[in-house]
């Protein structure tokens, strides 16, 4: 039963990343105008335009195409940027630093502080406290990362002067773009781990507890948030993504030289191997969290493994 | 619990706070910002103009131009230069005693190297075709190269200079050009020390460098996507200068009264125009209609939309600034009444349908196309408005699709000839601006091609473009000028202020105050 939920897991994982290999290479090709004519601009010539397709093998079918690069990919060749002249996963390397510093800062902040609040909320239900709680993640979750990334600067930076503007001048440069990316993401898991407490906390072993008259800061931490946490877990897994997402549009804003700031200029360059990359990483992570987020709460909750 | 995660929650936004010790400013290091991370720091590949920002920063120029758009030799490798008599041998005499920053002399070999470079198909510089013409390179000694031409080319030292670029032979031949890329070697006036990936790139003066050392000791190049960002970072001064600060930016910096800013502004040699589908095929093979759409349009009202005092009406092609512009040429005033009598000569009385194609990545030329289309209106054309991305724009331009469309044109200084080349019927840029025959034009454009004699040819210039405009091939609507904001501690020479010159193109004449 087990090896036959992995087996389907795994099968079901292998897939996607197929179609999102091929939904990666695929973008070139789905864009409008000639790849090549886009490359090298208005005034090319005929005879350079055609040298490039021999280069970039443009004349070979779709699926040989594809064949290739995906071949190369599995061999962590990604080939050329043809904007840089550098191979694709040299400006990667490089570049994913960054933005894993970025990220994962976003989502400690993002955890230590959304199961604070959802916390205390669920704990002084109906207070200003859980007021507050929900109205400050409607506001986060409302309001546009551009436009909160500029209102950050303008206020925290160029008003205050408390935080540089922009770039990656050591901690400092960090905290702005964490907050605007790490504060959306902490509206996402108040609200369900408010919810969560509340459920359990009315559970019945929760009252027998109370009734055996342990303490009440010991039941919270000892009984009630263990089991909330549960699917929070998950949770945390499943916003991975949107923390990669959010993080292109924070990274340009905050120019943070990050994947999503090298994504956002190679779209602009139509620098199309290191799109195709670029795209194909992100997808991965995804995928990946996904099949963790799965794994583990299969681990946690035995009942999901049956029901497979 | 609660009381915990308040203390933790404050010491966390606290520390951070003071992590954060407002940075000190070192005047030692100008700091510019510029839209993106250049791409490959190769002089002759390069396309982007951010790669040539930090580059012309590194290398010495073959010629210079002075603040007149002239050739000069104040500050070039070339101590002085000849043209013979019919114009197809040029000779370089190169100054003596330049090195490289790694401690090579600087000799006619290397102008050689750069020459073949540029010429070098397998290279695949993007201004290879204007090597085309060099027949031979001759190296008569150490200091002085010959350039043999296969026909003599008036505007050789316009589009052959090297782009700015003598480049070290040696070096590029012992490294290699992806080595080199990373770490470039020139004779300029400030070195390479490093590229930050994805943030800044580091340059530090040349003490040794042979003309003007550079009066401020570090350069560094910083990489802001988001221009709003930049545009606040440069009111916090943690930077100095933006290149490249678009109109809207400048004009709003300027009306900010709270700014510590110094402004300045220069004509640049760029013309923005709509150009006219003209195959037999298009309802705009009729000039009297392309003549309604002229009178039709109100430039002033396009200029104070998009560009406030960044702009001049233009008159012709060529830059008012320079000799060759051609202020009697035909400028269509804005002249509603006009419009409407020559469509009803055209036999259109009652107007007709078309459609103003426009790239969507550019968005003051989206949005004066859609000013373009109500003036239309108030004379009876109804004109559609098609934004399309880049690359589709640019097949729906050259196959004919649009009837008019939306282009920018920026001339390579100091010659005015690429203003007019596209209307010479075998040029292959004919095509590319919507086909356009005129005898007549050709003509001129032929004599212009071989004159050597400046003024007349200047004279030539204004008599092209007089014929010219009377066919309006393509409307011209303005010329732009370059505003720019910079740190007022920043002091950046008045004779900079061209585009011949260009501030950007010369940060060793920059100091602090």
């Amino acid at each position: 039963m087990n090896k036959k939920f992995l087996l389907n897991r795994f099968g079901r994982t292998l897939l996607t990343l197929v179609g999102v290999s091929i939904i990666a290479f695929m973008i070139l090709h789905l864009a409008p105008g000639d790849p090549a004519r886009i490359m090298l601009g208005q005034f090319a010539t005929e005879e350079n335009i055609e040298i490039f397709r021999e280069q970039h093998h443009l004349n070979e079918p779709l699926p040989v195409q594809y064949g290739a690069w995906i071949t190369g990919v599995m061999q962590g060749n990604f080939g050329y940027s043809i904007r840089y002249n550098r191979p694709v996963h040299e400006l990667i390397w490089t570049r994913m630093w960054p933005t894993l510093t970025l990220t994962v800062s976003a989502l400690v902040l993002a955890v230590i502080l959304g199961f604070t609040l959802g916390i205390l909320a669920a704990i002084k239900r109906n207070s200003w406290l859980d007021y507050i709680t929900t109205i400050q993640a409607m506001f986060w979750i409302s309001i546009p990362a551009f436009w909160l990334g500029i209102l950050f600067l303008y206020f925290f930076g160029l008003r205050l002067r408390w935080f540089p503007i922009g770039g990656m001048a050591g901690l400092a440069s960090l905290v702005l773009p964490v907050f605007a990316l790490g504060l959306r993401e902490e509206a996402w898991f108040a609200r369900p781990m408010r919810s969560e407490m509340l459920e359990v906390l009315n559970q019945a072993y929760i009252r027998s507890a109370r009734a055996r008259g342990i303490k009440e800061r010991v039941i919270i931490t000892k009984h009630a948030l263990r089991n909330a946490l549960i699917p929070l877990v998950t949770m945390i897994a499943l916003r991975l993504p949107w923390i990669i997402g959010g993080s292109v549009v924070i990274e340009v804003v905050f120019a943070w030289g990050g994947m999503g700031s090298l994504l956002v200029n190679s779209v602009l360059a139509r620098d199309f191997p290191v799109v195709q990359a670029i795209l194909l990483l992100i997808s991965f992570a995804v995928v990946m969290a996904n099949l963790f987020a799965d794994l583990l709460y299969s681990v946690i909750d035995p009942r999901i493994r049956l029901e497979d | 619990m609660k009381k915990l995660s308040i203390i933790l929650a404050l010491s966390l936004v606290l520390g951070l706070v003071v992590m954060a010790n407002g940075e000190v400013m070192a005047r030692d290091t100008v700091r510019i910002s510029i839209q993106s991370e250049p791409s490959r720091l190769n002089p002759v590949t390069r396309e982007d103009t951010e790669a040539g920002f930090v580059l012309s920063m590194i290398h010495d120029p073959l010629i210079e131009l002075d603040s007149q758009g002239n050739y000069t030799t104040e500050g070039a490798v070339a101590e002085d230069y000849e043209i013979s008599e019919d114009g197809t041998v040029y000779t370089f005499y190169i100054r003596e005693g330049i090195t490289f920053h790694d401690g090579n002399e600087l000799t006619a070999e290397d102008v050689k190297f750069s020459y073949e470079q540029f010429m070098d198909e397998e290279m695949g510089s993007p201004h290879h075709s204007y090597y085309q013409g060099i027949e031979e390179l001759n190296l008569l000694d150490d200091y002085t190269l010959e350039v043999v031409l296969e026909s003599p080319d008036v505007a050789f030292l316009t589009t052959a200079r090297l782009r700015g670029h003598v480049m070290p032979k040696d070096y590029i031949e012992d490294v290699g050009w992806e080595e080199f890329e990373r770490n470039p070697v020139g004779s300029g006036p400030y070195k390479f020390v490093e590229h930050h990936s994805g943030s800044f790139i580091e340059l530090e003066r040349n003490e040794d460098f042979w003309h003007h050392v550079a009066e401020i000791p570090y350069l560094e190049f910083r990489f802001y996507p988001e221009i709003s960002t930049a545009v606040m970072a440069l009111e916090a001064k943690e930077i100095d200068f933006i290149a490249e600060l678009p109109a809207d930016e400048y004009n709003s910096l300027k009306n900010n009264p709270g700014a510590e800013l110094k402004f300045g502004s220069f004509e640049i040699f760029q013309d923005h125009r709509i150009v006219f589908n003209k195959r037999d095929d298009s309802i705009f093979s009729d000039k009297r209609l392309r003549q309604a759409v002229a009178y039709a349009i109100n430039r002033e009202e396009l200029i104070a939309l998009t560009r406030g005092d960044l702009a001049v009406p233009a008159v012709g092609r060529v830059p008012g600034f320079h000799a060759a512009s051609a202020p009697d040429a035909n400028a269509y005033e804005y002249n509603p009444d006009r419009a409407r009598e020559l469509l009803e000569e055209a036999g259109y009385p009652d107007g007709f349908e078309t459609a103003i194609y426009a790239p969507s990545g550019y968005r003051e030329r989206v949005m004066e196309s859609e000013q373009i289309q109500q003036q239309l209106a108030d004379v009876g054309i109804q004109a559609e408005v098609v934004t399309l991305e880049w690359g589709t724009y640019l097949d729906a331009t050259g196959e004919g699709e649009a009837p008019i469309f939306r282009e920018r044109w920026s001339a390579t200084a100091p010659d005015p000839f690429s203003f007019i080349e596209n209307w010479y019927s075998e040029s292959s840029w004919n095509p590319i601006f919507g086909v356009y025959h005129n005898e007549e034009v050709d003509e001129l454009i032929s004599q212009i091609r071989v004159e050597t004699d400046t003024e007349r040819r200047w004279e030539l210039f204004r008599e092209v473009q007089e014929v010219a405009m009377e066919d309006v091939p393509s409307y011209p609507l303005y010329w732009p000028i370059d505003g720019l904001a910079y740190n007022d501690q920043l002091h950046i020479p008045e004779d900079l202020f061209n585009d011949f010159r260009n501030p950007i193109s010369h940060i060793n004449l920059w100091s602090f105050e």
